[in-house]
């Protein structure tokens, strides 16, 4: 360890990014004459590039890890995973020790001709929107659009007629009319509801979200209402669960808005859409005042009007 | 839209997976660089990774309290780094995998071969520091991270946790200098 007390002290905020600009003068005047503190500077930009040097494998080989973990989520414990290269390899190595060298070249020689054969370049056209739409018809909810390796950018949904016009950008801008029950149409409503580029067509996504009936978009619509930080991205995802709050997963969000939203306009608006869905009184009042917050007395109030004007 | 890690664990408690995917993603590479630095070797690190999060995924609720879901899941892919080493050290012997898997990343293969050496003596050190000091190095190092978020990584006040960062790069230095390969 450096003897040297002061090119310690401005090593060691050096290292952590504590140092000012008075501190950095300093320690390059120090280093200059302190051999002992220059091998300590080395020693620290030598770690900095091994923390850049990690070899980050490719995109499809995290989306392969993010499967297997997903894959095992609700398995007991102890279960073990899908299988990566290694995970086989050492497999068949303890069964067969002898075997491990020519195992090992196989191995490699497969995973190069797999990596370029993956890596061929197809056809953008015909080929990207037949995959679009096969994969749009795979995936049902939010786990599986946030798991789509084909991400959708720009995206915007318009009513046209008894379809939608879906504009969207996935490797290059695509425009197109689909059916309002298409996979394809719900994906990427799906996506504007979630990441869409601006409020308007969030909201207007939301709108049109009702006439689809997928519980893929109401369990974003149900993730929206609860996290997002926007009154009226909340009050929007609000309304277009309103139409399906019959059912009981649905109730339960309204409820749980009625009794824990930050804003009291979005709960009277939760309170107004629950109303005359014959919930029990007590349901209601009991929704409301579950955290005990500021407009809970309005809204009792407010539950006993609607309660008087439903009977 | 971005989530912060307290929104996304919440509702990955109430049960969405979508929400723990996001979190998976949020932190795979920085897991990666972890479990690599332990296996320097890339399937065994992403293997690492799945172990990583099934297992965060498996004990999240005992984070409900509070304190930072990364600084947990650090801890959690060193403990499991650690166990892969333990578990796996026979067969890298045996099938000289360790140091092979990695392909060399460089236009000039001489200055790649170099670097590689490098980085082979720079692990080597890193794996000879106590463990509270390797945590702290490769937070910092390899995530950036700052003073506050390795100390609650490793449990201990930042004073304290400066004070590791700095011991450990002195004994990287030390390691440098007396292995004769000051890089």
């Amino acid at each position: 360890m450096s003897d040297c007390r002061e090119g310690r002290r401005l090593i060691a905020g050096y290292q952590t990014g504590d140092l000012d600009a008075d501190g950095l003068v300093k320690l390059e005047d120090h280093c200059r004459d302190c051999a002992d503190c220059r091998s300590l500077l080395r020693a620290h930009d030598a770690l900095l590039d091994l923390g850049d040097a990690a070899p980050l494998p490719a995109d499809r080989d995290f989306a392969r890890m993010r499967d297997g973990v997903m894959a095992r989520l609700d398995r007991p414990a102890g279960t073990k995973g899908t299988g990566s290269l290694w995970t086989d390899l050492r497999a068949f190595l303890g069964a067969h020790p002898v075997a491990a060298a020519p195992a090992v070249v196989l191995a490699l020689v497969a995973a190069v001709f797999f990596g370029r054969w993956t890596a061929a370049p197809g056809d953008p056209g015909d080929a990207l929107m037949s995959e679009l739409a096969r994969q749009a018809s795979l995936r049902q909810g939010v786990h599986e659009y946030l798991d789509n390796p084909l991400t959708y950018t720009n995206v915007s949904v318009r009513p046209r007629g008894d379809r939608l016009a879906l504009s969207f950008d996935v490797q290059r801008h695509v425009d197109l009319e689909a059916d309002l029950d298409s996979p394809l149409a719900r994906d990427v409503l799906l996506a504007t509801i979630v990441d869409g580029p601006g409020l308007g067509s969030r909201l207007r996504a939301m709108q049109l979200a009702p006439a689809i009936p997928d519980a893929g978009l109401r369990e974003a619509l149900a993730f929206i209402l609860r996290n997002d930080p926007d009154v009226a991205v909340r009050l929007g995802a609000l309304d277009a669960l309103a139409h399906h709050a019959d059912l009981p997963r649905i109730r339960e969000a309204l409820l749980h808005t009625l009794g824990a939203d930050p804003s009291v306009q979005v709960r009277l608006q939760a309170l107004e859409h629950l109303a005359g869905r014959q919930i029990d009184p007590d349901i209601i009042r009991s929704a409301i005042t579950t955290q005990n917050l500021d407009g809970d007395a309005a809204l009792l109030q407010r539950a006993v009007q609607l309660q008087r004007r439903e009977s | 839209m971005q989530f912060n890690d307290e929104i996304l664990v919440q509702e990955t408690l109430a049960g969405s997976h979508a929400a723990y995917e996001r979190l998976v993603a949020r932190y795979e590479k920085l897991v990666f660089k972890v479990a690599w630095s332990y296996a320097r070797h890339r399937d065994g690190a992403l293997d690492v990774c799945q172990e990583v999060f099934v297992k965060a995924y498996r004990k999240l609720d005992s984070i409900r309290g509070g304190g930072s879901f990364k600084a947990w899941l650090m801890r959690i892919a060193h403990r499991e780094s650690v166990n892969w080493l333990r578990g796996n050290r026979r067969y890298l012997e045996m099938t000289g995998l360790e140091e092979a898997a990695d392909p060399a990343c460089g236009p000039d293969q001489e200055n790649a071969l170099l670097a590689d050496e490098t980085r082979r003596g720079l692990l080597d050190r890193l794996g000879r520091l106590n463990p509270r000091q390797r945590e702290a190095l490769t937070m910092r190092y390899f995530d950036r991270a700052p003073v506050r978020e390795i100390a609650e990584a490793l449990g201990c006040s930042e004073g304290v946790a400066r004070n590791i960062l700095f011991r450990g790069l002195a004994k990287m230095r030390a390691e440098m200098t007396s292995s004769g390969r000051e890089t």
